[in-house]
């Protein structure tokens, strides 16, 4: 039985049709052709005008007391196709969306983790020794040993523990000061600036000069200046006179091994300094944390006429051998260098997407398998849905829309006859254009419009002017 | 009943048809999966969904 109501609001569709000499038909063995042709026959007289929308609504109707042919029809037609719908919303909410989540997750956590390693991102450190190396009085202090090359030696377990005891803070200042104000001034700077300096005394061992540890732990400087003043009993714990000869002995040796040692390292940075160079990766892996380490005097001096800081890591990418030597004022130069970081961050991103599409695919197989294997109970359906899932990847191609192409693989995969890829779709397109909408709303706008496209793939529409 | 009546008979009594089916399709929606309290608006829509399917098709 047809609603008054209905043929209200149908009445204006139907008249774009009857106005422009149009027919529309249900199609012969569809549901609807089925439903029009319960309608009873209409009688006319033939000379009066017939009312249509009331003999619509009329013959719709059941005579008195009589079994409705429409009615029945009506509704069982009707309970039919809700009842797929409502199939396909609950495999659209239970099964598509909780996987196509899952697989968003996957996808996200693989991606950030590509964008942390992303070869482009390079951190550039700065070093700069303390002033107090390129003091005159260390100068002086070290002069004695600017020939000594012997490897620094160990010292016995007794005197370790009698120097330890007398190292602490105040002791250790007291003991490496000077009669220079000026080295004084330095050598406070320089035990305010670094803490726990006393952790650095006997550090002198897989000493290289230009490595992080030469930068940062002083441990040559610290035990060089410590052992001097011991040496000079200038250490208030340890008077004169309190160590043997042996003991005595052993601090020589180890003073002019450290002092070698230090007194070559501080050349070798005096001479890197005058040189104009700053970039410190080439030949010391030990620049850890950061991949270009750079001096930071003469690399301020090299931005201050034109270089940049991309130009550097241009260079420092493009080259496997690494930077050694950047000219100070070569502007082609750093133009040329800077160009080389473009190509090398286009390239490493083109290699980023390459592996995010291998990436996609392989967690939207693994993810749609995994649900598979927990969530099938029956091995030939299993089997059955990991073959469609296999024949469904290759005719998928993932570009930007990770949710696209899992629900389209999703689909594939469970091979219902059903409607949730096109409702997802459809659902997402309308919260997309509307993004106030409720699900709930974008899920009934999604059911109208499949129901008004199953309802007119059942109409002939025919000219008959 | 003349032939054009006749037309208009079939065109209005096939589009009417189908919005009562598709009414009674959303109705029986409301029972567990849809809003009912969005049901009136949405049946308005249905119309407008059917007419612009039917222009779609190249009517």
């Amino acid at each position: 039985m047809i609603t008054s109501s209905t043929v209200v609001s149908s009445s204006e569709v139907a008249g774009i049709y009857t106005n422009s000499g149009r027919l529309v038909t249900a199609r012969a063995g569809t549901p609807l052709a089925l439903l029009v042709r319960c309608h009873r026959t209409v009688f006319s007289n033939g000379s009066t005008p017939v009312d249509t929308k009331a003999a619509v609504l009329s013959t719709s109707r059941p005579l008195e007391s009589e079994y409705s042919e429409h009615c029945e029809a009506l509704s069982t037609i009707s309970k039919g196709i809700a009842q797929r719908l409502r199939r396909s919303v609950n495999t659209a909410k239970n099964v598509i969306n909780p996987l196509i989540r899952e697989i968003n997750v996957a996808c996200q956590k693989s991606l950030s983790s590509q964008e942390n390693a992303n070869p482009a991102n390079v951190n550039i450190a700065h070093y700069k020794l303390p002033d107090i190396y390129l003091d005159n009085t260390l100068e002086t202090l070290l002069e004695q040993y600017r020939t000594n090359v012997a490897q620094i030696p160990s010292l016995d377990n007794s005197l370790m523990d009698v120097l330890s005891a007398a190292a602490d803070a105040g002791s250790m200042l007291e003991t490496m000061r000077s009669s220079s104000e000026v080295f004084n001034v330095r050598l406070d700077e320089f035990f305010a600036s670094n803490a726990d300096l006393k952790y650095s005394l006997f550090q002198t061992t897989n000493f290289r000069p230009h490595t992080t540890q030469f930068y940062s732990q002083h441990g040559l400087l610290v035990t060089f200046l410590f052992l001097k003043g011991v040496s000079l009993g200038k250490n208030p714990q340890i008077p004169t006179g309190s160590l043997n000869i042996d003991q005595l002995t052993q601090i020589a040796k180890y003073l002019g091994a450290v002092g070698g040692a230090l007194y070559s390292s501080i050349q070798q940075y005096s001479k890197w300094i005058a040189s104009g160079e700053f970039t410190l990766t080439s030949h010391y892996p030990d620049v850890s944390g950061a991949d270009i380490g750079v001096q930071h005097d003469n690399y301020v001096r090299w931005l201050e006429v034109g270089g940049t800081a991309d130009a550097l890591i241009g260079f420092y990418l493009s080259n496997n051998a690494l930077a050694k030597r950047m000219l100070p004022d070569d502007r082609n130069q750093v133009k040329f260098w800077e160009e080389a970081y473009v190509r090398y961050v286009t390239k490493a991103k083109n290699k980023t997407i390459v592996i995010n599409r291998g990436n996609v695919e392989y967690l939207v197989k693994t993810t749609i398998g995994t649900w598979i294997n927990e969530n099938v109970e029956d091995t030939q359906v299993r089997i059955k849905l990991h073959g469609n899932l296999m024949a469904a990847l290759p005719k998928y191609v993932y570009t930007d829309n990770i949710d696209l192409y899992a629900l389209s693989i999703i689909n594939d995969t469970l091979g219902e006859e059903d409607n949730s890829k096109d409702l997802l779709v459809l659902m997402n397109s309308y919260l997309k254009a509307d993004p106030s909408m409720s699900v709930a709303k974008a899920a009934a706008m999604a059911n109208t419009k499949l129901i008004a496209r199953w309802l007119t793939s059942q109409m002939d529409i025919t000219s008959v002017i | 009943m003349t032939k054009d009546e006749l037309n208009k008979f079939h065109t209005e009594a096939t589009v009417a048809n189908a919005v009562e089916l598709g009414h009674r399709i959303l109705e029986e929606l409301t029972l567990d999966v849809l809003d009912a309290s969005d049901i009136a608006d949405i049946k308005e829509v249905l119309a407008l969904e059917i007419n612009n399917e039917l222009q779609s098709k190249g009517a």
